[in-house]
């Protein structure tokens, strides 16, 4: 332990620390505030910043081999905390007049990010593990935040009893994948896959254990993605949660997993994209799974009339299309997997913020019918949630096109052209649902007559407007945020 | 900056402005400002264009995003075709706002915004010499449109606009396959992944052909929706009737051209061998759909959908133009391009003013209507022969000349397509015609309609120029062919000599080795 191992994970301990203090803050005050959102919010910018300053950072890895300390790792810290500060500004508001705690609230929302930084920073599937029930068991609170709340309740305990089972599956992945190579470390897993090759540590029959172990890991983490099929709780739970932590959930959470989908698969078991002993199954396994995910997700979000549940659904679609990244197993795909991930935790934080913003404002915008001729009614917020519409349908210049762009690329470039083309064919499907949304706002008349309201600058919409402005530079300029991820792992 | 991108900043600037003018008659003269701007820019443009060089002009290359072994650039220029099309554009926007000036009273300014940005957009998608910036441009186009239709259309406006949407994506996601396929398979070849136009022209036929004929098809699919040619034209009829007026003026006048350009610029340029192994399937569509749409034409109603089908009718006179691959058939594609951005912009822009007055589009609502508005009948009779390709008229140039391509074509072989495609030169005189005489002839059946006014000022003012060019056209071609002369004969001698592939399914087989 050295002084460079604090200074290689400080985001880390800045986002713990934070935590604490807004526990400690709010054990110690007397009547509810805002304190605890904005030293949320403080802390973000802090890890944001810690992040940055080692953003540059070549390769290293800090206490012992426990956590990865690079590009790859820092750009992951900046998008969950950015995820976090974009998420306390939109809670500002929706928490009010509900019997929510927000120091318990800003607590946990901070320590799923500590979770989801281990996961992205995991160099050991130890560390993977905490980090990965770090964030579910913040979640699952997260999730029943509306204590009062019969649906929140519902969905609090069926994500807690399923993300179990597949903790377990998870669980017993690392243990066979130890027994098959002797160590828990991603770097001699690396070491150990790239000698080796066909033949790992022990013997034959282990070709085929390392394949039931690393099922069992793509069990666990799908699970967590909301893959097909692993995917029932997700929109169950996205609309029984509380708006602003579905959005959070879906996004950064999901990043999170898929940031160690990369680093166990890309980097650890499936070295610089070429699959021996047995792991051609795997790469198979997952684009299957990708193209499951693409095709159900958008086709079941199409018969959404609650348009928690067409994000939710459309969310598995989502996890599909990175799905696409991890398949491909090459640079591009860790590339496109850095690059949607930024770029969907901004849509989709974006849209819930929309829909938590008009949940509150107007007491209305759960149901789909809800945003009839919103654009009247409030012009500015229709126009950024059509934005949002489109970015996530891929359509340029928004940002959302250029994720996709890459990880259509990477996919293209692995050989994969069927899962690409799959994947296409599920776009098309997708963009009739987020059009359906434009719609509504645009071509359809409101149910009843309203005066047009007066859109102020409050917090929330400020986070949806810099999600929103976020992704049109991210669009414009997509360098900006490729020459953030930098070199991964080369 | 160079004259490109000054003429695709200067409708965007004027979109990102319209935001502060409430104003409904401020928009609408700030529009028009802008668009004869752009079109004057672009006039600059045409006269310092030299139609004798080779190559793009006015080229402008900028960086764009440059990461590890991916360059993508803001690459584009001009070649001959390419300057026609954009002078299409930007006069066709004066004259179409013009033309429509009192024809939209509820939000005028985002309407007038988003034709600019859609302005903006068709300029992008003619000079982009970097696919993925084409793409890009090709795609910004669906979003304007989308609320054009959606917002101030028909009654099934919205089924119209999703149709439209989701019909033009469908295609341009495979077009987006095929470039970062396309891009993939250059690196393999020449090194580096690029999406570089003239990079790309240089390397592509050393492609396995298999690649070729693949990347074709996804290319060809997604230009042949927007074109569009049979069985995928469904979109077109809804498109333009939901329309309104100008989104249908811009529709066939402009965006339907920006398929029949990418078949050339790109099916044509990139795989010449490709094209000619499927030249006669593309070929045989087109033929269909010249008949067919000329057929369905004749038993319309609806005096838009009639002008509607008529664009694929002509539509498909292009595409066969096109994959004739000779430079007669070249030729007369481009020039029909213009042709028909003229003539059914004129009628579906007349038309638009008769609903102006009577509001319905029912042919049988109208009748003598001559007798009432001659001015309108004399100005929509030039129209209409200029549809139907009346020598002398602009229609009959490049009608003729892809005929005659298609007749002399190395790639069909055969002059069953002439043939066939010649009976939609005779069909679409059945139909126009008749429709001409049910609306505009004999005794006045509506007594109702005798207080139509006839043409205004304005109106006239929006029609003359138009009516010039097509007479222009008609008497004088070579003038405007020769601007886009040197490129198409470019092209056409990349593809001399391009057969298609044999195959061995007809060959003769030794009778001896059978039997053995």
């Amino acid at each position: 332990m050295s002084y460079n191992d604090f200074i290689s994970v400080l985001p880390l301990l800045v986002l713990t620390g934070t935590g604490f203090l807004v526990l400690l803050w709010d054990a110690f005050s007397k009547k509810p505030s805002r304190a605890p959102l904005t030293l949320t919010m403080l802390g973000g910018v802090g890890a944001i910043a810690a992040a940055a300053a080692n953003l540059m950072n070549s390769s290293s890895v800090a206490f012992g081999g426990l956590f990865f300390s690079n590009s790859f790792t820092n750009f992951f810290t900046i998008i969950f905390s950015a995820a976090v500060i974009l998420t306390s500004m939109l809670a500002e508001r929706y928490l009010q007049g509900k019997e929510v705690i927000t120091g318990e609230f800003s607590a946990l929302l901070i320590f799923s990010a500590v979770g989801m930084v281990m996961l992205a920073s995991g160099a050991n599937l130890i560390v993977t593990f905490l980090g990965l029930e770090t964030m579910s068991v913040s979640f699952y609170v997260l999730a029943g935040l509306y204590r009062t709340e019969a649906r929140s309740n519902e969905a609090s305990l069926k994500y807690f009893l399923l993300g179990a089972f597949a903790t377990g599956f998870f669980l017993y992945g690392i243990a066979l994948i130890y027994g098959c190579t002797g160590t828990m470390s991603l770097v001699d897993i690396r070491g150990t896959m790239a000698a080796t090759g066909a033949q790992p540590r022990i013997a034959s029959p282990d070709s085929t254990l390392l394949l039931l172990g690393s099922v069992l890991l793509i069990v666990g983490l799908a699970f967590k993605v909301a893959a097909f099929p692993f995917h029932q709780w997700a929109p169950d739970v996205y609309e029984g949660s509380p708006s602003i932590v579905s959005g959070f959930m879906s996004t950064a959470g999901k990043t999170a997993a898929f940031a160690s989908f990369a680093l166990i698969f890309g980097y650890a078991l499936i070295p610089n994209g070429h699959p021996h002993g047995g792991m051609e199954k795997v790469q198979m396994i997952l684009a299957i799974l990708a193209a499951l995910s693409m095709l159900y997700g958008n086709i079941v979000a199409i018969a959404q009339t609650k348009i928690k549940r067409m994000l939710a659904y459309s969310s598995v679609a989502h996890a599909g299309y990175l799905l696409l990244g991890v398949t491909a197993l090459n640079a591009n795909g860790q590339k496109g997997i850095a690059v949607y991930s930024a770029v969907y935790t901004l849509m989709q934080i974006g849209a819930f913020g929309v829909v938590s913003y008009l949940e509150r404002e107007d007491g209305v915008g759960l149901e789909l019918a809800d945003y009839a001729g919103l654009s009247k009614r409030r012009p500015y917020l229709a126009l950024l949630m059509s934005i949002l519409m489109f970015s996530l349908a891929g359509i340029p210049p928004f940002a959302g096109f250029f994720g996709k762009y890459y990880l259509f690329m990477a996919a293209l470039d692995a050989g994969m052209t069927w899962v690409v083309i799959v994947g296409v064919i599920s776009s098309i499907i997708a963009s009739f649902f987020y059009l359906r949304v434009i719609v509504q706002m645009y071509f359809t008349e409101p149910k009843h007559v309203t005066e047009p309201a007066k859109e102020g600058f409050s917090f929330p919409m400020i986070a949806v407007g810099l999600a929103v402005v976020a992704l049109l530079v991210f669009g414009l300029q997509p360098s900006l945020l490729l020459q953030g991820i930098g070199y991964f792992f080369q | 900056m160079g004259m490109i991108s000054l003429l695709i900043l200067i409708p965007l600037t004027g979109a990102a402005l319209l935001h502060f003018v409430k104003n409904d008659n401020a928009a609408k003269i700030f529009t028009l400002g802008v668009s004869v701007v752009a079109f004057v820019v672009s006039l600059v443009a045409y006269f310092q264009f030299d139609p004798r060089a080779l190559g793009y002009q006015f080229q402008e290359k900028l960086d764009w995003v440059a990461i590890g072994n991916i360059r993508l650039s803001y690459f584009v220029g001009l070649d001959g075709m390419s300057m026609l099309l954009v002078l299409l554009t930007t006069f066709l926007m004066v004259i179409a706002l013009i033309g429509t000036w009192n024809s939209q009273s509820k939000k005028v300014s985002n309407l007038m915004a988003l034709l600019l940005l859609l302005e903006a957009g068709m300029i992008g998608v003619f000079c982009s010499l970097d696919l993925f910036l084409f793409y890009i441009f090709w795609e910004l186009i669906l979003i304007p449109m989308y609320f054009i239709i959606g917002v101030w259309g028909g009654e099934r406006r919205i089924y119209a606009a999703v149709k439209f949407f989701i019909y033009t994506l469908a295609g341009s996601l495979f077009m987006l396959v095929a470039i970062i396929w396309l891009g993939l398979e250059a690196a393999k070849v020449g090194g580096t992944f690029t999406t570089d136009l003239v990079k790309l022209t240089a390397i592509s036929h050393q492609l396995p052909l298999d690649v070729q004929n693949y990347l074709f098809w996804a290319f060809a699919a997604s230009f042949a929706i927007k074109v569009p040619l049979f069985p995928v034209h469904t979109w077109l009829p809804d498109a333009h009737v939901e329309a309104p007026t100008i989104g249908s003026v811009i529709l066939a006048g402009v965006l339907l051209k920006m398929g029949t350009y990418g078949l050339i610029r790109f099916n044509l340029g990139l795989f010449p061998q490709a094209s000619a192994n499927n030249a006669s399937v593309l070929a045989v569509l087109a033929v269909v759909g010249i008949i067919y749409g000329a057929l369905v034409a004749i038993v319309q109603t609806d005096i838009k959908k009639l002008i509607a089908y008529s664009s694929v009718t002509h539509m498909g006179f292009i595409v066969l133009g096109i994959f004739s691959m000779t430079r007669e058939g070249l030729q007369g594609a481009v020039i029909q391009m213009v042709n028909h951005g003229l003539s059914t912009g004129m009628l579906f822009m007349m038309f638009g003013m008769m609903y102006e007055r009577k509001h319905t589009r029912a042919i049988s609502e109208y009748g003598g209507v001559a007798k009432i508005t001659p001015l309108f009948a004399v100005f929509f009779a030039i129209a209409m022969l200029s549809s139907v390709g009346l020598p002398g008229l602009n229609g009959f140039v490049g009608e003729y000349l892809t005929l005659m391509g298609a007749f002399q074509s190395p790639v069909l072989h055969s002059w069953v397509y002439s043939i066939f495609s010649s009976t939609g030169v005779i069909l679409a005189a059945v139909y126009l015609l008749w429709m001409y005489q049910r609306f505009m002839l004999g005794p006045v059946t509506h007594e109702a309609n005798r207080s139509l006014k006839d043409l205004s000022t304005r109106e006239i003012v929006s029609l003359v120029p138009l009516v010039v060019f097509m007479i222009w056209i008609g008497v004088r071609p070579m003038q405007f062919m020769r601007t886009s002369e040197t490129s198409i004969n470019a092209l056409s001698n990349s593809l001399l000599g391009v057969q298609p592939e044999k195959t061995n399914d007809y060959q003769v087989v030794n009778p001896k080795v059978i039997v053995k």
